[in-house]
């Protein structure tokens, strides 16, 4: 029955593996730069000075963001799959597969997974050390002595933390088709859920409420206070509008009638199917807000005191959310191929229908720019909520600063990576003839 | 007057070298509601995709609505599909997700032409009401009715149904049988039906019989199940 559902659809698994794979690469760096911190042979001095300028706890933080932002993402990537198979879980179910049968199917299903792309994952998060290390002290950030050490833990950690988060998105995704009745979960599986979670909507709300409201909170307070509680303004702010993410759509897509009447069939086929695109939305609005936010405190801050930020510590700043950014743009594209290779049937059915290639690509075109311009604005509240407090409490300042060609580079990048994911799977199924998708 | 569907000496060999239809010639007027049957792999379903143009005949000419598509580019034979075509799949081939009214729109949302009205045909169907309801949540008949609702909405010159009624019991069959065979008397539409079931082919005006890829037999519809039913078993029986 595993086999069977990997086989039948590898490219579900594909998006969960590959963000495994980085989750995997990004623990085991973090790693490296803990066991080569703590290893080196330092002076109390050299010691003391690495410790102060807070270097020293980057290891640490490297493998706390990477656990936290794999179980998001990790997780959205697993739950987008095993929606995906609701219809086969339905099947497996009719023929008498018991509910914690279909669990432990999938729970064996998220480890196989798990276990290569986390052997993929490694050599990379180790080359992606040795880089950072070098970097670092290349740069002078780190005293030399600092010599590239590999943790003795990391094959045993890395593992944990990708078959961990994959094991929990998988259950949590699988809650719902493993406890359907039968005759239900069939019916279940050719209608998807069309009414906004209950639960969710509120306490996406809440969590957004409650991230505006700390910001507004750190306005008052002083600069280093600021600082370090802006992580949770971060934290606040992104699981929220994850939360909120199929009602963001929602609202967004009857934005795409604008493109008239192949754009309302894409905010229709938006609008049903919010659910699953969402999947794509969470993590590209976290790397639209890490950028965004990365970029605009460094180039504001440059604007504001007229002093240009020393070469290591932009190089520092920059490469941790030039890790975190990719992670998440690459679960995005992931995503997105996903929900497209799901919806070749109804593709063929639109160019049944009378639909043209190219009017049929203008659909997923019209879809991919609702897509796009919501995880911008999302990305973008995300990042000047965060911001704005410590904009005010260290330049005094309310005017995040950011050259116009940098904002539309950022565009045009978000608008290429979600038309990667959308509209070259689509194409390249439109290349077969309708009725042999169909039939 | 032209024919609606005409297919000249029409031969569809597969990659493989299975020759799925050998020379094959048809006429079908206007308002002609014809039934194709034969045994499974006799053809029929090869036949109903070249004449609508969703295959491409090894060799042969096939006319659809006064134009050669034949040769046709693969964008214009869509547009011309959608403005003069409908279709009615045994697998309904419906957006589950959208609403009732948003498929039977669908052609029109793709720039084909607004012949009636979206209420007008789903009342023809016997749908009104049910406009806002998704899709998947309707039953196979009321989905089947919403195809053929889609198809009725750009005011087609022919219907190609590819067994209508393979997925339903046989009183919803009949419905959907009915809706057929008032959209060729009552609005002219040509149908070109496939089907197995020889109470369905007994509402036909014409009965086209396949062996082997080849036209076995082809005239008038006897009127009930059990003539057309002999008259299959004495063509399948030559093959057996």
């Amino acid at each position: 029955m595993i086999r069977q559902a990997l086989r039948r659809n590898p490219w579900a698994f594909l998006g969960p593996a590959a963000t495994q794979a980085l989750a995997a690469a990004l623990v085991t760096t973090g790693l490296c730069l803990l066991a080569s911190f703590d290893g080196a042979p330092l002076d109390p001095a050299q010691r003391a000075a690495l410790t102060d300028s807070g270097i020293a706890d980057l290891g640490l933080i490297f493998v706390v963001s990477s656990i936290y932002l794999s179980l998001l993402i990790v997780g959205v990537t697993m739950g987008t799959a095993i929606a995906d198979q609701a219809q086969d879980l339905a099947l497996v179910r009719t023929i008498g597969a018991t509910p914690a049968r279909v669990r432990r199917a999938i729970a064996a299903q998220a480890a196989l997974i798990a276990v290569p792309a986390t052997v993929a994952g490694i050599p990379l998060g180790l080359l992606a050390g040795y880089t950072w290390l070098t970097g670092l002290t290349g740069h002078g950030v780190v005293p030399a002595e600092v010599t590239f050490r590999m943790h003795g833990g990391t094959v045993p950690i890395a593992l944990a933390v990708t078959v961990g988060t994959s094991l929990l998105g998988a259950l949590v995704a699988a809650i719902r088709p493993s406890r359907l009745r039968p005759a239900v979960a069939l019916t279940e599986s050719a209608v998807p859920r069309r009414r906004a979670g209950l639960v969710r909507t509120p306490i996406g709300l809440l969590l957004v409420a409650g991230g505006i409201a700390l910001a507004v909170q750190l306005t008052r307070v002083d600069a280093g206070t600021a600082d370090q509680a802006g992580f949770f303004v971060m934290l606040a702010m992104c699981v929220g509008v994850g939360l909120l993410g199929p009602l963001l759509l929602r609202v967004a897509a009857p934005l795409a009638r604008l493109f008239g009447s192949t754009g309302a069939l894409a905010a229709d086929a938006v609008i049903a199917r919010a659910r699953s695109l969402s999947g794509a939305l969470v993590p590209l609005t976290l790397a639209v807000g890490f950028a965004a936010f990365t970029i605009v405190l460094g180039t504001t801050t440059e604007h504001v005191t007229g002093v240009a930020t020393p070469a290591a510590d932009r190089w520092l700043a920059y490469a941790g959310t030039g890790a975190y950014t990719t992670f998440a743009a690459i679960a995005a594209v992931n995503t997105l191929v996903t929900v497209i290779q799901a919806r070749r049937h109804d593709l063929a059915v639109i160019r049944l229908a009378g639909g043209t290639r190219g009017r049929t690509l203008a659909v997923v075109i019209c879809e991919a720019l609702v897509v796009t311009a919501t995880a911008l604005v999302a990305g973008a509240v995300v990042a000047t909520t965060t911001l704005l407090p410590l904009l005010h409490t260290a330049l005094g300042t309310w005017r995040p600063w950011l050259p116009v060609s940098w904002l539309l580079g950022g565009i045009a990048i978000t608008a290429v990576l979600v038309l990667a994911g959308m509209v070259l799977p689509a194409a390249a199924g439109l290349r077969r003839a309708p009725i042999e998708v169909v039939g | 007057m032209e024919s609606v569907i005409s297919l000249t000496s029409v031969s569809r060999r597969y990659p493989r070298g299975v020759l799925a239809l050998r020379d094959v010639s048809l006429d079908v007027p206007a308002g002609q509601f014809v039934a194709v049957m034969g045994a499974t792999g006799s053809g029929k379903s090869t036949l109903l995709h070249c004449a609508a143009g969703l295959d491409r005949p090894t060799s042969g000419r096939v006319r659809l609505a006064g134009h050669d598509v034949t040769r046709m580019r693969e964008a214009r034979l869509t547009r011309l599909r959608r403005d003069r075509a409908g279709f009615v799949f045994q697998s309904y081939n419906l957006l589950s997700e959208l609403t009732v009214r948003q498929n039977v729109a669908l052609p029109i949302r793709l720039g084909g032409p607004q012949a009636r009205g979206v209420d007008e045909v789903l009342a023809q169907v016997g749908l009104t009401g049910l406009g806002e309801r998704p899709v998947g949540e309707l039953s196979g008949g009321q989905r089947q009715r919403v195809a053929i609702a889609r198809a009725l909405v750009t005011g087609p010159a022919v219907i190609f149904a590819d067994e209508p009624t393979g997925a339903l019991d046989p009183t919803t069959g009949a419905r959907i049988l009915t809706l057929l065979r008032e959209a060729a008397d009552r609005d002219g539409v040509t149908v070109l039906m496939v089907s197995h079931d020889p109470i369905a082919a007994a509402w036909s005006d014409r009965l086209v019989l396949l062996r082997d890829g080849s036209v076995a037999d082809d005239g008038p519809a006897p009127g009930d199940a059990a003539a057309i039913s002999d008259r299959l078993k004495s063509v399948s029986a030559v093959t057996a």
